[in-house]
């Protein structure tokens, strides 16, 4: 029998609401096959409009630099009214309420799972081009529409999509033999490629930097990469006058153009890449890492890398052999779970007012969105912004790079303001905590006693929250 | 076999400091001396920071080379933004270590960082952090500002970090802290992390201030120095140095880095006042940058660099380098600074200048007996 850490562990536990799902690996593995609708109702900004408040916000920011040259205390009021105007601050707080809302309400919990997990996996740093929800709308436009294809798709999806062309520089790599190349260097300009976007390509995203590659395979796949660009407000384009014309070889084999333009270099390396069996091996170890433990066994790995084998990468397919792996090793792993996955699953199994409903999270574009901002402000503070990895590998999935002092003392330090919420009332009696307890752990009993021990709040269910946050019990599935 | 001093205090107090872990016995008898690690993320082009006089760097690098350097030696100068630096560097209190980087080649940031703060020569090889190691076979505590734990420090159980906190911690802190330790498993660690938190003195707990910036976090980090039972070490993460593009020359990606570098330092001189003399500031990062500049304005992943010191253990202001030059023929694979000092030597000395220990127990203990030069008396005061 299958304990509930299941549920948590796949997902982000049973809501008081709802029914606990009686064949769980089935209800887990149904989830996967399609892209569920999304089911908020609010604003849900599309990549052209952001690009274009990007634009207005460096147009006017130069004009207002000049017209303030001389007063300074003048410059920065304009610049804050500027910065309300095109929604600073506002679209990724949008965007993380667009994210939180999936993981609660959409019914397909397990879906968004695996939707962070490669959100994750694929990063973008929302400081490459910052503040306005780019991330996001990166994570929901590319990536949430490409699960229910092969892994090589998605690769190819987000390779080409503007936030990680942004976030690794690849606009800036230009091939030296290419027209604009052999132009500027005719005029003593240096002119090279950037290897920033290819090297994470290969040790990041696909074959890992166990996969055998050469600093020559770097540099010959960033020679393919040239010309893919997302210069400043503009949409991905491939530029043919900045790619370095010719054949390149990566891992022994050639790579050239086809038809009237050089994009298919890209396009045909690939899903070579996604083939090579170092690449299945260690998405299908990060999986495993990322759902199950620690430390993956062999006997965990194994059965995701024969399905991916069989259907090449498949998602659907790679996703349900995954499930099926966790179902099994369930009940005799615990994995720590990171801050944000921590948090939204204290929501859900509460079933607390969260996150901020549609109405209260439009925008005046003339004051600072303060109340917007609840929740990204709370991930900052518990050390977990989804949009805001330091680095592009991503946040790390192992409890040890997650329990500094200070990270935990956060978790003791936070919940508190989920109570907070101007939406916050309080829905539930104390004995309600049987049905929330016993719906998600097979020892309620014992938790439920810790906390009337430990609980000193005035208010009871508030207080229940916030001790059981401070436990063992809600930080680990 | 001469039974030497300080390894009859390090083989006696072992057990002092489980029961105490800040304030070991060994701690409360030596000279209080303060290790501070700043980690510049990223890859550190040493060559901007520290240029070497050779017109070969101006040809390779036309639109990133400052002109108002300023002048160290009669072959090196300093980026106009390492102003403290410079000061200190005329006061005889900082130098560098030029051509220096850890023993890793493959231009990986994440792999390069790995093997930094383990300083294993494989990446992934080791889950502990030399300075870790080392604290722990010294038997000192140490503190961590920044919201992870670093690689760097684990490995020693006396370490605490600490991040300012946008709101204050709940009342009865203590208390629900050391409550929520029944339901974690002893073994794991996160029970490890939650009992350090719950000996966090007072002092810390309400010394947060809320401002991240790194002149408010180094302000508060040497408050806890100069305490006199307070940690020994403190480790700083400086992030965005890895100027792919927009690297720029006097103003620029680069130069902001490097000023914030330059207010920790600034700003611990003035917090950690007449215990600056007993100070040593450190740079570490995971690898320089390439000669040439890219097209963007930028430098690639590289490996030569530089390591920055500052502070009263310093012996004196001077670029300390075996320099392998930058004509074509002397870079590493046609394109990188070499490395002609293991910078891991560097940092076994400090430690052992520091912690007052000898050089070769704090090799084998640290860095597992590998073959590294003492540079110890060449570098510091001890």
């Amino acid at each position: 029998m299958v304990q509930k850490s299941f549920f948590r562990k796949v997902a982000f536990g049973i809501n008081p609401n709802e029914e606990v799902p009686a064949n769980p690996l089935s209800w887990a593995q149904g989830q996967v096959h399609n892209t569920p609708p999304l089911t908020w109702e609010g604003l849900l900004p599309e990549q052209k409009k952001l690009r274009r408040n990007h634009a207005l916000r460096d147009e006017k920011y130069d004009k207002l630099e000049k017209k303030f040259k001389n007063d300074n205390d003048a410059f920065l009021e304009a610049e804050e009214n500027l910065n309300f105007e095109v929604g600073t601050n506002y679209y990724e707080a949008l965007e993380i309420n667009i994210r939180h809302h999936a993981a609660i309400h959409s019914g397909s919990p397990v879906f968004e799972r695996l939707l962070w997990f490669w959100a994750n996996h694929f990063a973008a740093l929302e400081t490459a081009n910052p503040w306005f929800g780019f991330t996001g709308e990166y994570h929901r436009n590319v990536l949430r529409k490409n699960l229910t294809g092969s892994f090589a798709e998605l690769v190819t999806a987000a390779t080409t999509s503007r936030a990680m062309i942004e976030s690794l520089d690849n606009s800036d790599s230009v091939g030296p033999n290419s027209i604009q190349g052999r132009k500027s260097r005719k005029q003593n300009k240096i002119v090279s490629i950037n290897e920033n976007h290819a090297r994470e390509l290969l040790e990041l995203h696909t074959v890992s930097s166990k996969g055998g590659y050469t600093q020559q395979d770097v540099i010959n796949l960033s020679k393919i990469m040239t010309g893919w660009q997302a210069h400043d407000n503009e949409p991905v384009k491939f530029n043919q006058r900045i790619h370095e014309p010719g054949e390149h070889i990566v891992f022994g084999k050639g790579y050239k153009q086809k038809g009237t333009n050089s994009k298919n270099k890209l396009l045909d390396v690939i899903p070579d890449l996604c083939a090579r069996p170092s690449c299945r091996e260690f998405i299908a170890t990060k999986l495993c890492r990322h759902f199950i433990c620690d430390e993956p066994t062999k006997e965990m790995v194994r059965p995701i890398v024969e399905e991916w084998e069989k259907t090449d990468g498949y998602l659907p397919s790679v996703h349900s052999a995954l499930l099926e792996v966790i179902y099994h090793h369930n009940n005799n792993y615990k994995k720590f779970l990171n801050p944000e996955i921590w948090l939204v699953q204290l929501a859900n199994m509460f079933d607390l007012n969260y996150p901020i409903e549609e109405k209260l999270m439009n925008h005046n574009f003339s004051s600072y969105p303060r109340l917007q901002r609840r929740i990204i402000d709370i991930l900052e503070q518990i050390g977990h912004n989804p949009y805001r990895p330091r680095q592009p590998n991503g946040w790390p999935d192992t409890e040890l790079e997650w329990v500094s002092p200070e990270l935990i003392a956060r978790r003791f330090q936070y919940p508190i303001k989920l109570m907070q919420f101007p939406t916050y009332k309080r829905r539930f009696p104390a004995t309600d905590l049987n049905t929330i307890f016993g719906n998600n752990y097979e020892n309620s009993e014992e938790i439920i006693s810790y906390i009337s021990k430990n609980n000193f709040d005035m208010d009871e269910f508030a207080g229940a929250v916030k001790t059981f946050a401070a436990t063992g019990w809600s930080m680990y599935a | 076999m001469t039974f030497n001093r300080r390894q009859f205090i390090l083989g006696s107090t072992t057990l002092t400091m489980l029961g105490s872990p800040l304030f070991s016995a060994r701690a409360s008898r030596l000279n209080k001396r303060n290790l501070i690690v700043v980690i510049l993320r990223g890859g550190l082009d040493g060559l901007a920071a520290v240029p070497p006089k050779d017109r070969l760097l101006q040809k390779a690098r036309p639109d990133i080379s400052s002109k108002s350097v300023i002048k160290l030696t009669s072959d090196f100068s300093l980026h106009p933004e390492l102003k403290t630096f410079h000061k200190l560097w005329k006061d005889n209190q900082a130098a560098v270590v030029h051509a220096t980087n850890i023993p890793y080649t493959d231009r990986s940031h994440f792999e390069g960082q790995d093997v930094m703060e383990t300083g294993s020569t494989t990446p992934y090889a080791s889950d502990t952090g030399w300075l870790g190691r080392g604290m722990e076979s010294a038997e000192l505590a140490g503190l961590a500002v920044s919201l992870p734990m670093p690689l760097l420090l684990r490995g020693n159980i006396a370490t605490d970090n600490f991040f300012p906190a946008s709101q204050e911690a709940p009342k009865l802190f203590n208390n629900i802290v050391s409550a929520s330790l029944e339901t974690f498993d002893k073994n794991s660690y996160a029970y490890s992390a939650i009992k350090q938190l719950s000996e966090r003195p007072q002092s810390m707990i309400w010394d947060i201030g809320s401002k991240r910036d790194a002149a408010n976090l180094s302000k508060i980090a040497a408050r806890q120095l100069i305490r006199e039972d307070g940690p020994r070490v403190a480790v700083f993460d400086i992030n965005g140095f890895d100027t792919h593009s927009g690297q720029g020359s006097e103003d620029g990606e680069l130069a902001e880095h490097l000023s914030e570098f330059d207010s920790v330092i600034k700003n611990l001189k003035e917090g950690l006042g007449s215990e600056f003399s007993n100070s040593l500031i450190i740079s570490l990062t995971e690898f320089g940058r390439k000669v040439e500049q890219n097209g963007g304005s930028g430098t690639e992943h590289g490996y030569g660099t530089a390591i920055l010191m500052a502070g009263g253990l310093v012996r004196k202001s001077e670029v300390i380098s075996d320099w392998p030059g930058l004509k074509r023929k002397d870079l590493f694979e046609g394109q990188d600074l070499n490395s002609t000092i293991d910078s891991r030597a560097v940092y076994c000395s400090a430690m052992a200048a520091c912690f007052d220990v000898d050089f070769d127990y704090m090799r084998r203990k640290a860095f597992w007996g590998d073959n590294l030069p003492n540079l110890t008396d060449k570098l510091f005061k001890i």
